[in-house]
């Protein structure tokens, strides 16, 4: 049974526009897939639908319709970093990270201590435990990002949906936040993020799917996949796929 | 292991501030008791309450439902004006600026004029016309083209308002003399001098009820507040539970304005006090506002039942001492413009 | 011989019985202080009210019929503060009362309930706000409307039974009609062009400019212009029914009336008649060049309200706009009379001042 799976998925906007057409692909547990695309290609909206946030049939979860998962069991498999959000309340950074174990709390109840250990772990993993009861509203960007994983983090799922996660960091939080996805990763969490750095998607992916004006381009484990035919076509730029000693690159 | 037992101690610590707000609130209601204008202004620690039959009738049916009804109305006030916080992510609304206030005390006193007094077709009227201002302000946000959606709100809001307010002059202007209908200033300011145990408990289940299922959200208010995305994310139905938890806090505040006429900023400055004091977490901040404002609304009540021998409008207080408080909270520590 | 008279017994002896019981019927019955307020609701009380506290706005209604009646002087009575700005007529009557503190208008019901009195008095608009709330106390409460005629009539008449003194009130009511009847007379006599057009107007002022109303249709100032056989120009534009209605100058230009009529319950009238003839806006009204702006009268109250001097109020102006059909009525000696026979004011020095207030306040109509 794989982890995700689509089958002839399309999603037409209410507009009716389409944004997707026909994407089918599966990967299996433990995998990790990079939809790669450029700007406006609808891979956020792919991510929304693999959510469930868009409703739309064809797309099964462990085997099962994403509309036949009750709130909190989807809440339970699948987690979300969003590219960004907004906040207008001054929480503690350990509260926001428990906001990540509402699927496992009670019907009307509260965290317990068990979750605030899983949380303040989960802090850890990002490396802010020690800003844990401070504010959020004195965190810089990156630390922000952080936060938002560490909160995926906590949720404890199987799935775990990232939405440009490097996108808008430095160098730095990049490396941190890309050796802190390969440690999940290789601790069996399957993961599924949309970018447009081709260079973060063959560090990080097993799998790639290329997005292209909603459509499927090509979908594959990366070695097949990424090529610099491919990645030309996509871009509709020259690219060059090239080894660095161990490391790929792509410019 | 150490800041799990860190975690469960502030929690309960927490539970111990509240629970002491609780006590708080209980001893002073049983103290202001014994305060009034009868049988001289101030307080009356004597035999009288227990002799005289004037005495027994001041205390058990004009005192007792009033400090009920100020108990009740402050605490559904705040409980309300924090849900709509969480709801628009915005610390600086309460259902007053949303024109919810304005159009339940429009609708009461319409009803009243109409001729059709009985309490059903007042409390009815009160929280159609709550619910129709909030839907209004809600779709003409929406359709301005003017500045961030905080902005918009707070415009559509104040419009809105307006609008009823002045409507609400005009029914004042044509009702007839003989028609009870209370003076403006009731309605636009409030007051609990209409308290009786009959007016008490024709709100009083359908006010708690809904006290009671906003209380039972204080954990996913926090979520509300975020991104729908997010809250969908980690296992809420943000679209369903928006709707629910917004309709039940106005008909709560619509039903306690049929009776005690407008008054504001309750639910704006018990909230941000009880964040203060519990952290922004709504599950402890919640019902720590409810309390304070309890406590906020008996403090003014009381006042302005016993300082002089006429009634002080409450709203004049409300916004007296929730002005003061503001400016306070305001001048000290900022924390970066977020509440 | 016998038989018949034994007959003649056992008829009249239950007849006797009947009657015995019907009057001792009729005694009980009197012993209870009883009267049907403006409400309709009935009042028992057991012993005459003693201590009287009139509450609410616009108190000075409910007081001044009160005074009507002898049994005041005897009572000890707590009056709210007045906010009509003509001098106090209660204290003027009787002095003492200058001795007791007023209450507030809007006093709050436990403060009213620390005064301890034995009847509270408040007009029928305060049911909700004050008698309701009386009631749940067990404060005895009677409410009064008084504002129009037939109020005036019957509520005098029930006032009387609550004071236990009906010959008074039989006899106010037949002082009233006395006066009446030869206004409706008169009224009846007018031919439709005979009729006066008349604008009374309450004047207000805020700050330095002055501001005019007209009172609602159903309200006495208009019922007394209508009763002496004049036209009120204003009736059917005051929508608003609540209460006086400020009207533009182009309003009153509209109507044109013949006699225009200055009142006020706060300032001397002639404040304002003095305005009218000094603007040149005004000037050009038919009113202002005949000189036929007049100051209503009054004393301490304007007698162009709804309290008891109401009935000069309308002599005033059957005098005024009528003269050939009142020449033998001198306004004068009906204050002094009204006040001899409805206050029971004999003292000759109260009396000379009240007619010389009345006589300045009308000194500056031609």
């Amino acid at each position: 049974m794989n982890a995700l799976q689509l089958d002839n998925v399309t999603y037409t906007y209410p507009s009716g526009t389409k944004a997707l057409q026909t994407i089918s692909f599966a990967i299996e547990e433990g995998s990790s897939l990079a939809i790669l695309g450029s700007n406006g290609a609808g891979k956020s909206t792919l991510l929304d639908l693999i959510l469930g946030y868009k409703q739309e049939p064809g797309i099964r979860i462990f085997g099962k319709e994403i509309s036949t998962y009750g709130r909190k069991e989807l809440g339970r498999t699948l987690a979300l970093v969003p590219q960004t959000e907004h906040y207008h309340f001054s929480f503690t950074l350990l509260d926001y990270t428990l906001f990540g174990r509402s699927p496992y709390l009670q019907a009307m109840g509260n965290p317990t201590a068990d979750d605030a250990e899983i949380a303040y772990q989960a802090l850890e993993e990002v490396g802010l435990a020690s800003y844990a009861d401070r504010s959020i509203t004195n965190l810089s960007g990156g630390e922000h990002q952080l936060l938002l994983l560490a909160r995926a983090i906590a949720q404890q799922s199987k799935i775990l949906l990232l939405d440009e996660p490097t996108s808008a960091l430095d160098p730095a939080n990049r490396k941190k936040v890309l050796s802190i996805l390969s440690s999940l990763h290789q601790r069996g969490k399957t993961l599924v993020f949309t970018t447009h750095d081709a260079n973060l998607a063959y560090a990080l992916a097993t799998h790639v799917a290329m997005l292209k004006q909603g459509s499927l381009l090509c979908f594959g484990k990366k070695e097949e996949v990424v090529n610099t035919e491919m990645l030309t076509t996509l871009y509709a730029t020259e690219l060059t796929v090239c080894q660095l000693g161990t490391e790929t690159l792509i410019y | 292991m150490n800041r799990a037992r860190a975690f469960a101690h502030e929690q309960s610590r927490r539970r111990l501030i509240l629970l002491a707000l609780v006590a708080l609130t209980f001893l002073l209601s049983l103290l202001f008791l014994f305060a009034g204008r009868y049988p001289k202004p101030g307080f009356t620690f004597s035999a009288i309450w227990n002799q005289e039959g004037m005495a027994q009738s001041i205390l058990w049916k004009v005192r007792l439902p009033r400090i009920l009804l100020a108990l009740v109305a402050g605490s559904m006030l705040s409980a309300s004006g924090f849900t709509f916080q969480m709801l628009f992510s915005n610390p600086l609304v309460e259902p007053g600026f949303l024109g919810v206030s304005q159009g339940s005390a429009f609708g009461a006193a319409l009803m009243i004029v109409i001729g059709s007094s009985t309490t059903v077709m007042v409390q009815l009227s009160a929280t159609i016309f709550g619910l129709f201002a909030l839907l209004a302000s809600y779709l003409l946000a929406k359709r301005f083209r003017f500045g961030g959606s905080l902005l918009r709100l707070v415009l559509s809001g104040i419009a809105v308002s307006a609008i009823f307010s002045s409507a609400l002059g005009v029914v004042k202007l044509v009702a007839e003399p003989t028609k009870d209908l209370q003076d403006i200033t009731f309605w636009m300011m409030g007051g609990l001098w209409n308290a009786s145990w009959k007016q008490l408990f024709s709100i009083l289940w359908t006010v708690l009820a809904c006290m009671l299922l906003l209380f039972s959200f204080r954990w996913k208010l926090n979520l509300l507040s975020l991104e729908e995305k997010t809250a969908h994310s980690v296992g809420l139905n943000p679209k369903r539970d928006r709707l629910i938890l917004l309709v039940v806090a106005t008909v709560g505040t619509t039903l306690t304005i049929s009776i005690t006429g407008l008054i504001g900023w309750v639910g704006l400055i018990t909230p941000h006090l009880a964040r203060k004091l519990f952290g922004s977490d709504s599950s402890f901040s919640l019902p720590g506002s409810m309390v304070l404002g309890s406590l906020f609304l008996l403090l003014c009540d009381t006042l302005g039942r016993t300082l002089l021998p006429t009634e002080i409008p409450i709203g004049l207080l409300t916004s007296l001492f929730g002005a003061a408080v503001f400016i306070i909270i305001l001048s000290l520590k900022h924390q970066g413009g977020k509440a | 011989m016998k038989k018949s008279l034994i007959l003649l017994l056992l008829v009249l002896t239950p007849v006797l019985l009947f009657s015995q019981g019907n009057g001792e019927q009729a005694m009980q019955d009197s012993s209870f202080y009883q009267a049907t307020d403006a409400n309709n609701r009935t009042l028992k009380l057991a012993e005459k009210p003693s201590t009287v506290l009139i509450a609410g706005k616009a108190g000075n209604m409910p007081a001044n019929a009160l005074f009507l009646f002898p049994e005041v002087t005897s009572m000890d009575l707590t009056l709210p503060k007045t906010d009509q700005g003509l001098g106090d007529f209660f204290s003027f009557i009787r002095p003492e009362l200058d001795e007791k503190p007023r209450i507030s208008q809007t006093a709050s019901v436990e403060e009213i309930a620390s005064r301890k009195a034995d009847l509270v008095l408040t007009k029928a608009t305060h049911f909700e706000s004050i008698a309701r709330k009386l009631d749940v106390l067990g404060i005895p409460n009677y409410t009064m409307n008084l504002e129009s005629y037939a109020d005036w009539i019957g509520e005098l008449e029930q006032l009387g039974k609550l004071l236990k003194n009906t010959t008074r009130s039989k006899e106010l009511i037949s002082l009233y009609e006395k006066r009446m009847q030869p206004i409706r007379e008169q009224a009846k006599s007018l031919s439709s062009e005979q009729r006066v057009n008349v604008l009374l107007l309450q004047g207000d002022r805020a700050d330095n400019t002055f501001s005019y109303k007209i009172a609602p249709d159903d309200w006495m100032q208009t019922w007394m212009v209508e009763t002496v056989g004049a036209n009120p120009v204003w009736k059917g534009s005051n929508k608003a029914a609540n209460g006086w209605s400020t009207i533009s100058f182009e309003q009153i230009a509209a109507w044109d009336p013949d006699v225009i009529i200055l009142v006020s319950y706060k300032n001397p009238a002639q404040m304002y008649v003095d305005a009218i003839y000094s603007s040149p806006i005004w000037a050009q009204l038919d009113a202002v060049k005949n000189q036929k702006v007049l100051a209503g009268p009054h004393d301490m109250m304007s007698y162009i309200q709804p309290v008891a001097s109401w009935i000069l109020g309308l002599q005033w102006l059957g005098k005024t706009l009528y003269p050939q059909q009142y020449e033998n009525m001198g306004m004068e000696a009906e204050v002094a009379s009204f006040y001899r026979d409805f206050y029971q004011l004999q003292d000759a020095g109260k009396l000379d001042k009240l007619v010389a207030l009345y006589a300045a306040s009308v000194d500056g109509n031609k």
